[in-house]
C-alpha cells in the first residue's frame, strides 16, 4: 500500500527497488530469525523491537539467528514494512496471498534481490520519513485529478464531493478504501463498459458512496469514476486508520 | 485512437466512431502488439470492453511521445491480425450446477433445455479479463439471454460456474462472491499460478461450449482438478 515506505526500507538494507518486504497492518507478529541478516522497519510506528529493545524506524540494523523481532499496536500510521537484505520470496503472480499465521516460515528471495548500484531508485517525490503518517484525529486533504468519467457526475454531485467530509470505513482493505459521508446523487446508473483501473481511482457505485481503489483492486471495473488520487498523496491514504476524516480538492490541472 | 487521462501515469485509449466490437478488437490488437514488442516506459496495457488502459512511467517516457507512438502502432496492429485460438469447454447445464437456469428460462418463456441449447450454440470471443484472476468476459451472447445482475450478490459462487451477467457470459475461475445468473458448471481450470501465462484464456480467443451431463461433470471433477480445456485445431 505505502510503496514509499517499502522503498525507503529496501534502500536502507541495500535492496533493489521493488524487492518484496513484509507489510504489517495495525498490529504485528513476533518473528524469529533463522539467519543473520540486515533488517529495516519503515512506515507506521508499531513499536518494533528486537529482543525487547526498541528499533528506530527507517534505520537498518543487523540481526542474528535466533533474534526475536516483535511488533505491537499502531500508534501512528496503519502499515509498517519490514525489509530484509536480499528481499523476501514472492508468491507466484495471482496466487492468493494469505495472511501469515503462527508457525509460518517466510523465505528470503532466491536469488536474493541484487544490491542497488548506481543512482537510487526513482520513487517519485518522496515524503520525508514518517511524512505520510497522519496523527489520529487529523483530517486528510487529498489532491485528486478529475475524471475519467466526468459526464456521469452532475455539478451538484461534484460540489458535494469537493465540499463534503468523508470518513474511512472500517470495511476497507487492499482492494478498496470505502468512504462514509455525503452520498453523490447521480442522474443515471453509474455503469460503464468495464475498463482497466488505476491505483487511487475513485469509483462511485449506485449507492453514491465513493470507493478509492487500492493495489488489489479488480484489473477492470464497470463503475464510473469521479477522480483519481494523485500518486504522491496515495501514501497518506494507505497510512490512514479507519475513522480518519478525508476531504478532496482538485489538483492543478495537469491536462493542458 | 483518442486518449482520456486517468492519472499522472495512466490513460485510456479509446476508439471512437466504431462499434463496441470493433473498438474491442482494436484494443486487443494493440495490446497484443505491445505484448510482443514492448515499448520503453510502458508498464502495462489492459484491454477493457471498448478501451485499452495504459500504464506508463512518466520518468522514462513523455506522455505525448508515447501517445504518438501508440497511434502509429494501433494503425499497424489492425492490419496484422494474430492467429485465433479456439477452445471447446464442456458444460453441465441446469440442475444443482446451474441453479438459476430454470428461473431465467421461465422469464424468457422458453424451456430450460432450450435456453441451454441457445447458450451452447453461440460462438463467443474473449473481450477482456477482469473481476478475478483468469475471469474472461465473453462477448457473443444471444440478446434474448441477456440477464441483469442479482440485486444482492451471492457470497459464494463455486469455481467453474458458467454464468450470465448483462450482455456477457463467463466462467468463474475460483470460488468468489458473485452477482451473475448461474446456468451451469464446467471443470476447466482457467487460472494456474504455475503456468505461463497463468490465465488460460486471453483477449481475442474464441470459445465454444459443449453440453455434457451432470454425471460427466462429476466424473471430470473426480478424475482431475486440472481438466484442461480442449483446444480446437
Amino acid at each position: 500500500m505505502d510503496l514509499f515506505a517499502l522503498e525507503r526500507g529496501n534502500a536502507a538494507v541495500g535492496n533493489a527497488s521493488g524487492a518484496a518486504g513484509l507489510e504489517i497492518t495495525l498490529a504485528g507478529p513476533e518473528l524469529v530469525l533463522r539467519m543473520d541478516t540486515l533488517l529495516c522497519v519503515t512506515g507506521a510506528d508499531l513499536d518494533a523491537r528486537c529482543n525487547g529493545s526498541a528499533v528506530p524506524l527507517d534505520e537498518p540494523f543487523p540481526a542474528k539467528v535466533g533474534d526475536r523481532v516483535s511488533f505491537g499496536y499502531a500508534s501512528a500510521g496503519m502499515r509498517a514494512y519490514l525489509c530484509v537484505q536480499g528481499g523476501l520470496a514472492l508468491p507466484l503472480p495471482g496466487e492468493p496471498v494469505a495472511r501469515l499465521s503462527k508457525g509460518d516460515l517466510v523465505a528470503r528471495a532466491s536469488p536474493p534481490a541484487r544490491p542497488t548500484t548506481g543512482p537510487p531508485a526513482r520513487a517519485g517525490p518522496s515524503p520525508a520519513p514518517g511524512g505520510s503518517l497522519v496523527a489520529l484525529g487529523r483530517e486528510l486533504a487529498l489532491r485528486v485529478l478529475p475524471g475519467p468519467q466526468p459526464s456521469f457526475f452532475p455539478i451538484r454531485a461534484l460540489e458535494v464531493f469537493f465540499s463534503g467530509t468523508y470518513r474511512i470505513s472500517s470495511d476497507s482493505d487492499r482492494r478498496g478504501i470505502r468512504l462514509d459521508g455525503p452520498r453523490l446523487e447521480l442522474d443515471r446508473p453509474p455503469d460503464i463498459p468495464p475498463e482497466g483501473t488505476a491505483l487511487g481511482s475513485i469509483q462511485v457505485p449506485a449507492n453514491g458512496l465513493p470507493i478509492v481503489l487500492g493495489p488489489d483492486r479488480p484489473v477492470t471495473g464497470g463503475y464510473a469514476k469521479i477522480a483519481t488520487v494523485v500518486a504522491s498523496d496515495w501514501p497518506l491514504l494507505a497510512q490512514a486508520l479507519p475513522g480518519t476524516s478525508v476531504r478532496f480538492r482538485a489538483a492543478g490541472a495537469f491536462l493542458a | 485512437m483518442k486518449t482520456r487521462d486517468v492519472s499522472e501515469s495512466s490513460f485510456l485509449a479509446e476508439f471512437p466512431d466504431v462499434s463496441a466490437e470493433e473498438a474491442n478488437r482494436s484494443a486487443v490488437a494493440l495490446a497484443d502488439r505491445l505484448a510482443r514488442k514492448p515499448v520503453s516506459g510502458l508498464l502495462d496495457a489492459i484491454p477493457g470492453a471498448t478501451t485499452l488502459f495504459l500504464l506508463f512511467d512518466p520518468h522514462v517516457v513523455d506522455r505525448e511521445k508515447l501517445v504518438r507512438r501508440l497511434r502509429r502502432l494501433s494503425e499497424e496492429a489492425r492490419t496484422t491480425p494474430r492467429e485465433t485460438r479456439r477452445f471447446r469447454i464442456p458444460v453441465a447445464y441446469g440442475g444443482e450446477f446451474g441453479p438459476d437456469l430454470t428461473l431465467l428460462a421461465g422469464e424468457r418463456g422458453i424451456s430450460a433445455g432450450e435456453l441451454a441449447r441457445r447458450h451452447a450454440l453461440a460462438d463467443y470471443t474473449v473481450a477482456f479479463l477482469g473481476f478475478s484472476p483468469g475471469f474472461a468476459y465473453l462477448s457473443g451472447l444471444p440478446p434474448e439471454l441477456f440477464a441483469a445482475r442479482r440485486e444482492t450478490p451471492r457470497t459464494r459462487v463455486p469455481a467453474g460456474s458458467v454464468a450470465i451477467g448483462g450482455s456477457w457470459t463467463a466462467i468463474y475461475p475460483a470460488e468468489t462472491p458473485g452477482g451473475w445468473t448461474l446456468i451451469g458448471r464446467s471443470a476447466v481450470r482457467l487460472f494456474d499460478p504455475a503456468a505461463h501465462p497463468p490465465a488460460l484464456l486471453r483477449p481475442g480467443d474464441r470459445v465454444f461450449f459443449q453440453p455434457m451431463t451432470e454425471g460427466d461433470l462429476r466424473a471430470r471433477i473426480a478424475e482431475s482438478r486440472n481438466e484442461p480445456a480442449r483446444t480446437l485445431p
